[in-house]
């Protein structure tokens, strides 16, 4: 009970002279770095026209698996023979700027070169954003160090355990020296993590000025990211073209499977085509009973 | 007084900047009203309240303005959009549409032209474009329908799951009379939006009209199932709060479930007529069934026509009705 009871006096100086300003200026480099980031934000590369085309035959082959049902069965076959042709002759992947062509299949492909220039742009922009995060962190950090270093300012007004003597007093090398008296340089650490929502009520919902968002993707999280998205960039399409492609051909298979179980008695004698199910077949039966009349 | 008109005044900005909001999320074109409301709003100072909402109102007016021919004001909203964002797309647009507005349509062609070139992937770009190409008349060289054909296929190309693109395809299609090209285009469009009955009531049309009647007669039936459900508690309804059924129609209607009707009772009629070819043709339309939809649609289309609650004044829809039906009587 004794270390609870020790009291030290702080001076008044010292609440004017450091805390608040300590304050202020992880306020002030928040804002600021909001604003740099807007700044320096580069605008998401546009894509070339090819590109989008080879992106959206997916999405039409897509559309066409899922939807298939709500047009007539002919039509669909036309369709999906017609996309399964594009799709596996390659005429809607955008044509390779290099003579890449005669490696295919080749382990060369698995590993996109990481000092494309299209990649390079993306890690610039990483690169500038992290620099944005630490420089300023480096240099508050330094200041404090330098300026502050063993000097406690505030008392936290609950009690806690040992353990935290760790994260609180850092810089303070008093083994004795109750648990709830804060360090300068814990107080940073704790603006650090604690401003988010005051950055929230400045700059709105979507702000950059939030140190601990980048630092985490720095660690961690951000080396997965980063090894998932190197591939990511450049997804091979011929791969998922032709991946498309097979999708497609089961979806047919899918549907003569279904008509063989659901209503075989009645489509057995006609021909392949027929068997597709659509919302055609049968809907006189669902009218009438939509009315009653059956 | 003078503190309760300027209060006045601050409630009518308000209004008005509220009520302009609300109409940029409705699709009705009320160009006089937004003109008005808008030259309020500015004419009061009350540019300063609208904070980021300041350059969607401009878009909003300025647009508004060419409608009714008012250039100055037209030309003030875009030209502060473009000193706003000078690389947009969509303020170019606005700026060609200055240019059609104008009556200059192949100078707003070589506009978009030269903008597209900057960004080939801006699909608003591209669209106007299209639409220029449309209206110019087809004496012009870059101009007609055919033109456009072209310009939409290639747009559609790249810009797959753009619905709007593919109903104007169809459009452009049936106004030349290439029913089947119009169909494959709204068959593709219904593959993108499943759940819109209007498409589908469309393609039903456009099948029917180039003939293909079996196919019709399906898709027709699909509209009545897509818009089954409200009918019903529609028609429960209306005897209820005793409206007469056609302004109940008109209101709130279900759909497109009454032309869907009509359209349906023209293919049955057709179709019973013409049994012996199609029913060797194609086994999967049965005449008994066939029968059985004729009676539910004639029964139904009376329904319309005879309800108790109709007035007088329905003459003509009854005289309508008869019409068609003794065409299939006989």
């Amino acid at each position: 009970m004794k270390l609870s009871e020790q009291n030290l006096f702080l001076d008044s100086a010292m609440r004017d002279w450091v805390l608040i300003p300590i304050l202020i200026v992880m306020i002030l480099v928040g804002v600021l770095r909001h604003n740099v980031t807007k700044l320096i934000d580069s605008k998401p590369k546009k894509l070339s026209s090819l590109a989008l085309r080879e992106q959206r035959i997916l999405t039409r082959a897509g559309a066409l698996r899922f939807n298939h049902f709500v047009i007539p069965p002919s039509s669909f076959l036309s369709r999906r023979s017609f996309l399964i042709q594009k799709l596996s002759d390659g005429s809607y992947l955008q044509p390779k700027s290099g003579g890449g062509d005669e490696k295919e299949g080749g382990s060369d492909q698995s590993t996109p070169n990481p000092f494309d220039p299209a990649n390079m742009d993306g890690m610039m922009d990483q690169m500038k954003k992290s620099m944005v995060m630490m420089v300023p962190q480096t240099v508050i950090m330094g200041w404090i160090n330098f300026f502050f270093s063993g000097f406690v300012l505030i008392k936290l007004p609950f009690p806690l355990t040992l353990r935290f003597k760790l994260m609180l007093q850092r810089g303070i090398d008093t083994p004795d020296l109750d648990v709830t008296w804060v360090s300068s340089l814990s107080w940073y650490f704790l603006n650090l993590f604690g401003l988010n929502a005051i950055y929230r009520l400045l700059l709105g919902d979507d702000n950059a000025a939030d140190g601990t968002r980048d630092m985490a993707s720095m660690s961690g999280a951000g080396a997965v990211n980063a090894m998932q998205s190197a591939p990511g960039q450049a997804p091979d399409f011929k791969k998922l073209h032709l991946a498309e492609r097979d999708n497609l051909e089961l979806a047919g298979l899918d549907l003569l499977e279904l008509s063989d179980n659901g209503g075989g008695k009645k489509n057995q004698t006609s021909s392949l085509d027929a068997k597709n199910r659509w919302v055609g077949d049968g809907i006189e039966d669902r009218v009438l009973a939509l009315y009653g009349e059956i | 007084m003078a503190s309760t008109s300027s209060a006045s005044s601050d409630t009518d900005v308000n209004a008005a900047i509220q009520w302009l909001a609300e109409q940029r999320k409705r699709p009705i074109r009320k160009s006089f009203e937004i003109v008005q409301r808008g030259e309020l709003v500015i004419e009061k100072g009350g540019l300063n309240k609208l904070g980021d909402e300041l350059w969607s109102f401009l878009e909003q007016v300025g647009m508004a303005a060419m409608d009714l021919g008012k250039w100055e004001l037209a030309e003030l909203c875009t030209s502060r959009l473009h000193s706003r964002f000078p690389d947009s797309a969509r303020v170019a647009c606005l700026q060609g549409m200055l240019m059609e507005a104008h009556g200059e349509p192949s100078k707003a062609l070589e506009y978009y032209e030269s903008e597209l070139a900057k960004d080939e992937t801006s699909i608003v770009l591209s669209k106007r474009l299209i639409s220029v190409i449309r209206s110019l008349p087809r004496s012009h060289p870059k101009g007609g329908p055919e033109k456009a054909i072209d310009a939409l296929v290639k747009h559609l190309d790249t810009f797959y799951n753009d619905p709007e693109g593919w109903q104007e395809l169809a459009e452009i299609y049936a106004e030349l009379g290439m029913y089947n090209q119009s169909i494959f285009a709204l068959e593709e469009l219904m593959l993108l939006t499943p759940q819109n009955s209007f498409y589908v009531l469309q393609y039903a049309e456009t099948l029917y009209t180039a003939g293909e009647v079996d196919k019709a007669y399906k898709a027709y039936l699909r509209v009545l199932e897509m818009c089954g459900e409200v009918t019903k508690s529609q028609l429960r309804s209306k005897s209820k709060h005793q409206k007469t059924q056609v302004e109940a129609l008109e209101q709130d209607g279900p759909g497109p479930w009454l032309r869907a009707l009509w359209g349906l009772k023209l293919c049955t009629t057709h179709l019973l007529s013409s049994k012996p070819s199609t029913s060797t043709s194609k086994e999967e339309i049965r005449a008994e069934k066939v029968e059985s939809i004729d009676e539910l649609v004639t029964k139904l289309l009376l329904q319309t026509a005879y309800s108790p609650d109709l007035d007088a004044s329905t003459k003509d829809l009854r005289d309508s009705v008869r019409n068609v039906l003794s065409v299939s009587s006989t």
